[in-house]
């Protein structure tokens, strides 16, 4: 991010996973035939920003592991049927929104990390900084919103995708879409106020 | 104004939900290393199917399940060049031959020739293409045709009766899959005689159903 | 650094669906509930409308296509049957595409899902769908689902026409090649001949031996030098 007198500004191009279509149309080509190098480049490129979505539509990080890693290998047995005049990344996200879907719908309830959890005491100890309590804070209030606003706000404002993009991955269209997104700035201006008051 | 205040908050929020995880590189890695796995020559560890549910899965290189138990998994043994453009149907039903009770070919206006088989696409711009409808009834003294792509409405598209009894309409639809049926004077529900039939027989005689090809990347001959 | 929270619990199907209308409701624009209403309240009564729409909400909640379900409740106006009628088809096409969608993957395009719900409907089994997936893991499977759907329509055995068509799947029969034999089938049918009797002869056009249990030929790989695991 860049941040110029005070105000910072939104380059979507700095984000982890920028769009691309004509290297990402080869490298899929290339996985297609069986080049598992030009896929694990495409993984590469595509991972921590699956990562991320997954861990707020699914609200636990060990869970978006293994939605993203799932996904990853169902694109790669799907990559025959990837056609390019798609975005790749778009449609790698309408597998991953769907894989998110259903783990929300399937999984039995986790428990919490209590304390007699040997697990948890575990990761408590590794080495892992505690973000700013700004970051947690807005984490909570993009996770309060409800899936269907979250996960258009993730795609739009996280991902920065465009609504054309996101009527492919989330399956609906650019109007229903573009009123999530509103709906969910709307939600989340009182609690960002909060969070950004300085 | 609050509201460039309001803006700035969401971009910084933004910013804030990209912050990479302690453990993203690590969740990468096994990730990259299930794919190399699975990718590897000869025999890759125990089959899955001897898994319980998940096994640890913290730390590096854990090993687990390629899909959760509760899902079905797919047997990866990729097969043969199958182009995409194989699962949109090639527009291809046979049954469109001409036969004399029905037919349907593809109106003049698509860039491409009729083949023997009827409708194929090669115009790859539009996503909606012209596809002619025909039923032979000459007894019939009106005929509509229904489908999803009207909202099954017998006001929406009347056909028309060419000389010796064939009723024709031409109607641009988007590639997929199509339910339809013709509506004789009226009263009687009939399905395309040539089409593969539907499924579902929940209101009493069946429909038509009708693939559209979106493109055409093997020429079929 | 992310922290977890719980997840949904959710065990029953029951459960699951209604966890998802609640979904749906809660977050569903006004408009998008309204215009929905608007082609169903036209031509349904509204208790029939609302029930409709409220499926069609949480099957498309849970990214299934929903246009498929407002297709069937505006046919069944059109041909004027019954709400009871109209509703139990919803239901039962919203059961199938979900059941679909879950044998066939989540990377399943909306066609393949729709025609496979199809035959789900049409009596076939769950495992049929899984099977075929692994006979064609890599392409689509809507035309062998249509074959399929079109072969039960005609009067042959769910079983025996889904036993064979996944051989000739397993032995890496094209699209093309089913396209052909449903033609065959069906013009033997309209001259008279009986169903089954169609179907065994012409299947013997197709690859594959139609014998269940015999193992054919795997189709050519030639994308990975190993399969995965089983």
């Amino acid at each position: 991010m860049t941040q110029t007198g005070g105000a910072w500004y939104y380059l979507p191009t700095m984000t982890h996973a920028a769009v691309e279509p004509a290297p990402d149309a080869g490298l899929a080509a290339r996985a297609a035939r069986g080049d598992v190098q030009a896929y694990e480049q495409l993984v590469r490129h595509y991972h921590a920003s699956c990562l991320r979505y997954a861990s707020r539509m699914l609200r636990d990080d060990a869970d978006a592991e293994d939605a993203v890693q799932d996904t990853l290998m169902r694109a790669f047995l799907a990559i025959a049927r990837y056609d390019d005049r798609q975005p790749f990344r778009a449609w790698l996200f309408s597998i991953l929104v769907n894989r998110c879907r259903t783990l929300a719908l399937q999984r039995t309830r986790r428990s919490r990390r209590f304390p007699h959890d040997e697990l948890a005491l575990v990761n408590a100890t590794a080495p892992e900084l505690p973000a700013s309590g700004r970051e947690d804070a807005v984490r909570t209030a993009v996770d309060d919103l409800e899936p269907l606003l979250r996960e258009a706000f993730l795609l739009k404002y996280v991902e920065g995708m465009e609504y054309h993009e996101m009527a492919s991955a989330l399956g609906a269209g650019v109007s229903a879409l573009k009123m999530r997104v509103k709906r969910a700035c709307d939600a989340l201006r009182p609690r960002l106020r909060e969070i950004y008051d300085d | 104004m609050t509201d460039d205040r309001d803006e700035r908050n969401l971009q910084r929020a933004a910013m804030a939900l990209r912050a990479p995880g302690a453990r993203d590189e690590d969740a990468l890695n096994d990730v990259i290393e299930a794919l190399r796995r699975e990718t590897a020559d000869g025999d890759t560890g125990e089959p899955v199917a001897s898994r319980g549910g998940r096994v640890e899965r913290r730390g590096r290189g854990r090993r687990r399940p390629l899909i959760d138990r509760g899902t079905i998994r797919f047997v990866a043994g990729l097969a043969a060049g199958i182009a995409f453009a194989a699962g949109l149907g090639l527009g291809l039903f046979a049954g469109w031959r001409m036969r004399g009770e029905s037919y349907r070919i593809a109106a003049e206006t698509t860039t491409g020739r009729v083949g023997p088989t009827g409708v194929e696409a090669t115009s790859m711009e539009s996503t909606h293409r012209p596809v002619q409808f025909m039923l032979v009834a000459p007894a019939a003294s009106r005929v509509a045709l229904v489908g999803e792509f009207n909202d099954w409405d017998p006001a929406a598209t009347p056909m028309a009766r060419a000389p010796g009894g064939a009723w024709h309409v031409a109607l641009p639809l988007a590639n997929g899959r199509h339910v339809y049926a013709f509506i004789v004077d009226g009263t009687s529900w009939v399905a395309d005689p040539q089409a593969p039939l539907a499924p579902e027989g929940w209101f009493g005689a069946r429909n038509s159903v009708l693939l559209v090809s979106g493109q055409n990347r093997e020429q079929r001959q | 650094m992310r922290t977890g929270s719980t997840g949904l619990g959710g065990r029953s199907s029951a459960r699951r669906l209604a966890l998802a209308a609640a979904m749906a409701a809660a977050t569903a624009a006004p408009s998008e509930i309204a215009a929905q209403d608007r082609r169903l309240a036209a031509r349904l009564d509204s208790a029939t409308a609302e029930a409709v729409t409220r499926l069609a909400d949480s099957v498309r909640a849970v990214g299934l296509p929903s246009d498929p379900l407002i297709g069937v409740a505006l046919e069944g106006a059109t041909r004027r049957a019954s709400s009871e009628r109209i509703l139990a088809a919803v239901r039962e096409y919203a059961a199938a595409l979900g059941v679909a969608r879950q044998t066939l993957g989540d990377s399943a395009m909306s066609d393949e899902i729709v025609s496979a719900a199809g035959v789900l409907v049409a009596g076939v089994a769950p495992r049929v769908v899984v099977d075929y997936r692994s006979a064609r893991p890599a392409g689509a499977l809507t035309v062998p689902f249509v074959v399929l759907a079109d072969l039960i329509a005609r009067g042959i055995p769910a079983d025996t026409a889904a036993g064979a068509l996944g051989a000739a799947l397993r032995s890496g029969a094209s699209d093309d090649d089913l396209v052909e034999f449903r033609r065959r089938v069906e013009r033997d049918i309209a001259a008279g001949a009986r169903p089954t009797t169609a179907m065994t002869i012409r299947r013997r056009d197709l690859p594959g031996t139609p014998m269940e249990g015999v193992s054919p030929m795997r189709p050519k790989s030639p994308r990975l030098r190993r399969p995965f695991p089983r």
